[in-house]
This record gives structure tokens, C-alpha cells and sequence, in this order.
């Protein structure tokens, strides 16, 4: 039997992870566009547009159901703000203001991640 | 619940911190053995970091980067990038900082926590520790140990000897159960004992740090002084300081070291160099608004065991922060002991630190005008860069000026 103070602990570390993860696909389904944008600006024999705005709703979807995940665990994303080299992000965890500082560097790592994670999944369903 | 004169500290370190870093920052080579090295093509193919993948092969911090290259073949070499490390340490610290107000680096990978008065607002011990390695994980992609004690001490040790080598990576190492623990270690493994101070107890007969707790301190004071009471103190796990940022506030030195690329072999090549580290002396002197009136010289050869080199210090008629008044001095010092070795490491130091806000007017020399001279040139170079404005001597063979501009302390920006 898990102890009721362990299963908290585990719950308040998983919701950390979980924010992390909205943050991150929330981050790569604007990134998509705006790397969609930019394509735009150079003449290309062909347009690539679908491969984006399917990798951008993907992100988008998964945004959305951590949200609503997080939403029936109690929490939700106050404040986000870039400073300099670091992304703030300040939630509200069943009443506790708490505060995640992520480093901008990682957050582009982890995004091209999923990047790899979206491309590897399309690979095995078309297999 | 804990006494309420008993302390909880933490010592935080970051596991292979730069190495760590470059993982994160880059996925491709997370499953690969990475050292962080300077250029190999200049002096600096010194390995500053290995990840845990490359430490499997034998690769180990401070060894040259061929000998890294030689214990394993697919070594995948990065180069440093010292101000990210800085900023990502920055960071760190304000992560730290929602845990506890009393936060103290201790050096680029490691801070003190002291967090006796905020435990209770997130479980225990045990469980704050666990939250802290998780949201440094989880923001900056490092995994970190936690040493626990009563002190600064205790926590360094936890961390070091008995944090880093379990998987869970968290230690508390009490008071109370010293003698089962720290003092079954080697002499070597006590904060503070460094290999000559090893060999040292060793020819005492001092092996383990129990030994050395055994030992009357007043035996240990009569060989070393109050270095020798510290050591005593230390394996007791004794030591009152607090963990405050104020720690370093009272500076007691300005310095300045290089590692030269090769060997440096007269006295002009030399000259060049020791002229730029008095110029870098200076003008951090002048930030801080500070003089000294001491001034000491350190020359070494490339074998640095070998005692073939100096370290000797001169004091100044008046105190100064200005450049050339410096080189002065640290001309006539090294003219005077200097046996012509080759030269590999070099190091100006200015002591006995005063504020620079009076001025002692000289009959023969304009000091205002050198004052201001000084502060106009700082200005550029804060403004334009290092490199802004150089000295003509610079830009010789020797000169390293426009080579260090590009580094912060000997490492790649």
C-alpha cells in the first residue's frame, strides 16, 4: 500500500513533468507555423505546407488534452514570460502559486524531440 | 522534527555539469560518450568535463584530451561554452532559491542550501531533496546529488564521499554516526586533504580520517597551524559558518592567472604577458573601486611538480590601481628572481585591498591624468569589448591578449 504523503509527493512530481510537457508542445505548435511562415519566404519547387500544419495540430492536440488533464488535477499555467536566456512559467497547483524555470536551450532540444518522437510515430503507423 | 539548534544544510552538486549540458542541449548525443575540451589545435586540449558514458572508458577530468582519445575510440569532443554554463548555473541558483532564501554557490556545479527553516513546507528531508533533483532535471536537463549535514562541512563530505557513489543521490551524513561512517575512509577523502597533505599523514601514520580524529589537536596545530585545528575540526564535523551570499563580499586579493600555450623562454616574450595580466589586475581593481599595495608574481615551468619556478610579492610605496605602476613592480620583481627557466604559467596578484576614493598626489607623477586615462580606456572596453583597445606589445607572438578576450577564465565563451 503506497502511503498517502509518498502518493502526494508522487502526484506533485508527476504534475511537474505534465507542465513541462504542455509547455513544450504548447512552444512546438507555434514554433511549426512560424517555421511554416518562413519557408514561405524562399521559392520552393514544391510546398511542405501539410507536413507542418499536421505536426503543428498534432502538437496542439496534445497541448490540449495535458491541459485538460491538468485542468481535473487542479492546475493551470498563471503566467508564462521568456527572460533573456530562460522560459518562466508560474502555475497554480490546488492553490499553491509554484514557479518553473526552464532553460530556453533545452526547451529547443526537447522540441526537436518531439520533432523526431511525431516522425517515428508516423513512420511506424505507415508501416 | 528536528533540534532547534541543529542546522540543515545542503550541498548541491551537478553531475559532470558541463558534459551534462551539452546533452541536453543536444539530443544526438545523449547516448554517446562526450568529454568538454578546449581546442585540441592550441594548449587547452584539457578534457573539463566527461559524461558518465565517457567516465566508463577510464576518461577522467583534467587529463589531456589525446589521452582521453586514446582510452576511447568514438570520444565525441565538444567545446566549451562558458557563458551558458554561467547563465545555466544562474539559473540553477534561482531554482534554488524557491526552496530557501539562504542559497550560497560555492562554485559553478555546486551550492549550499541551508534550509532549516523552510523543510517543513515541503515534508521532510528526504522529500525535499527528491523535489529539488527533480525540477533540476526536469528544467535543465541535469541530474544532481544531494549531501546533507549539519554544516557546510558535513554536507560537502555527504555529497562527495557518499551522495555521488549511490543511485539515489542523496546522503545525510549526522554527527552523531561519524565513526561508522566518515572516519572508516581514506586520510584523502576529508575535505581539505589534497595529495601532499596525504603524503604527509601518510609518513605521520595517519591513513583514515579516524586517525586523524584521534589525534590531539594540538599536535595537529603545532605542524600546521590553524590549518592543522581546521583539518581536526573538520573530520569532527565541526565548522560554524553560515550559508550566506556574503561569504565573498570582503575580497582580500585581485589576481590574475594564464597557462601559456607553449614555453616561454626570455624575458621580453614573458614581460609581454605579465603586462597584460597587470593590465586585467587593474582594470577589475578599478571596477570594484579598489587599490592594493601588494603586489606578488607567480612564474612556473611545464612540469609543474617540478619546483623550477617562483612566487614572490613586493610592497608598494603607495597603493595603486593603475596598470604600468603595477608592471613596474612586477618587473623588478621578476628580474630579480627569475633563473631564466622556460616559463609555462604565469600570475599577477594585488593584496591588501583599500578604497580607491583618496587619491595620494605625487610631485613627480600626474596621477589624475593616468586616473582618468585608465578610466576612459575601461569605459571602451566595456563598452566595444576586451580587445577594444590593446597595448602595441599585444599584438607580438607573445601576446595573448586577443587570444583570452575570445575566453572566460581560459575557456571558450
Amino acid at each position: 500500500m503506497i502511503e498517502p504523503e509518498e502518493s502526494g509527493r508522487e502526484q506533485q512530481e508527476q504534475e511537474m513533468d505534465l507542465i513541462r510537457r504542455y509547455i513544450l508542445y504548447g512552444i512546438l505548435f507555434r514554433v511549426v507555423m512560424v517555421d511554416m511562415d518562413s519557408t514561405h519566404q524562399v521559392v520552393l519547387k514544391l510546398t511542405y505546407d501539410s507536413v507542418f500544419q499536421e505536426l503543428s495540430r498534432w502538437a496542439e492536440r496534445q497541448h490540449h488534452a495535458i491541459r485538460r488533464l491538468l485542468r481535473q488535477r487542479g492546475c493551470y499555467v498563471v503566467h508564462s514570460q521568456k527572460q533573456e536566456h530562460i522560459y518562466v512559467v508560474q502555475y497554480r497547483q490546488r492553490g499553491y502559486l509554484r514557479e518553473a524555470i526552464y532553460s530556453i536551450e533545452i526547451l529547443r532540444a526537447e522540441c526537436q524531440e518531439l520533432v523526431r518522437l511525431w516522425v517515428a510515430r508516423k513512420h511506424m503507423i505507415g508501416t | 522534527m528536528t533540534k532547534a539548534n541543529k542546522r540543515i544544510i545542503f550541498l548541491i552538486d551537478m553531475q559532470s555539469f558541463y558534459a551534462s549540458i551539452e546533452k541536453a542541449a543536444n539530443p544526438a548525443l545523449r547516448n554517446q560518450p562526450i568529454v568538454v575540451a578546449g581546442d585540441p589545435e592550441r594548449r587547452s586540449g584539457v578534457v573539463l568535463a566527461a559524461c558518465p558514458i565517457a567516465k566508463t572508458y577510464g576518461v577522467v577530468a583534467a587529463e589531456a584530451l589525446w589521452q582521453a582519445q586514446q582510452k576511447c575510440r568514438r570520444l565525441v569532443v565538444v567545446r566549451p561554452r562558458m557563458e551558458t554554463y554561467m547563465h545555466i548555473s544562474v539559473q540553477i541558483t534561482q531554482i534554488f532559491e524557491s526552496f530557501t532564501d539562504k542559497v550560497e554557490p560555492f562554485s559553478i556545479d555546486e551550492q549550499f542550501l541551508d534550509v532549516t527553516g523552510s523543510v517543513h513546507l515541503f515534508g521532510d528531508v528526504y522529500q525535499m531533496a527528491s523535489q529539488i533533483r527533480k525540477r533540476v532535471w526536469l528544467e535543465t536537463g541535469i541530474n544532481c546529488r544531494v549531501g546533507i549535514g549539519e554544516n557546510k562541512v558535513l554536507a560537502k563530505m555527504a555529497c562527495d564521499n557518499f551522495a555521488k557513489k549511490q543511485e539515489k543521490g542523496v546522503f545525510w551524513l549526522k554527527k552523531e554516526e561519524l565513526e561508522q561512517t566518515l572516519w572508516k575512509l581514506p586520510i584523502e577523502k576529508l575535505f581539505g586533504v589534497g595529495s601532499r597533505m596525504k603524503r604527509h599523514f601518510h609518513r605521520m601514520g595517519v591513513y583514515e580520517i579516524g586517525q586523524l580524529a584521534r589525534l590531539s589537536p594540538a599536535v595537529l596545530t603545532q605542524r600546521w597551524g590553524v590549518n592543522g585545528e581546521v583539518l581536526w575540526r573538520t573530520a569532527h564535523g565541526l565548522d560554524d559558518s553560515p550559508v550566506s551570499l556574503r561569504a565573498y563580499d570582503t575580497q582580500k586579493g585581485i589576481g590574475h592567472h594564464m597557462t601559456l600555450p607553449r614555453d616561454y623562454h626570455t624575458a621580453a616574450e614573458i614581460k609581454v604577458v605579465l603586462l597584460e595580466l597587470c593590465e586585467e589586475v587593474a582594470r577589475r581593481a578599478r571596477s570594484k573601486e579598489l587599490m592594493g599595495s601588494v603586489v606578488s608574481v607567480g612564474c612556473r615551468g611545464a612540469d609543474l611538480d617540478a619546483a623550477n619556478g617562483f612566487g614572490r610579492q613586493l610592497k608598494l610605496e603607495e597603493q595603486t590601481n593603475d596598470a604600468m605602476t603595477l608592471y613596474e613592480a612586477v618587473c623588478r620583481l621578476f628580474d630579480r628572481h627569475w633563473q631564466g627557466t622556460p616559463v609555462r604559467s604565469v600570475g599577477v596578484n594585488l593584496g591588501q585591498l583599500v578604497p580607491d576614493n583618496v587619491l595620494q598626489l605625487n610631485l613627480f607623477t600626474d596621477n589624475h591624468r593616468r586616473r582618468s586615462l585608465a578610466h576612459a580606456m575601461d569605459g571602451i572596453r566595456s563598452k566595444y569589448g576586451p580587445d577594444a583597445i590593446l597595448r602595441a606589445a599585444s599584438l607580438l607572438g607573445a601576446g595573448q591578449a586577443k587570444e583570452r578576450a575570445r575566453k572566460i577564465g581560459g575557456h571558450y565563451k
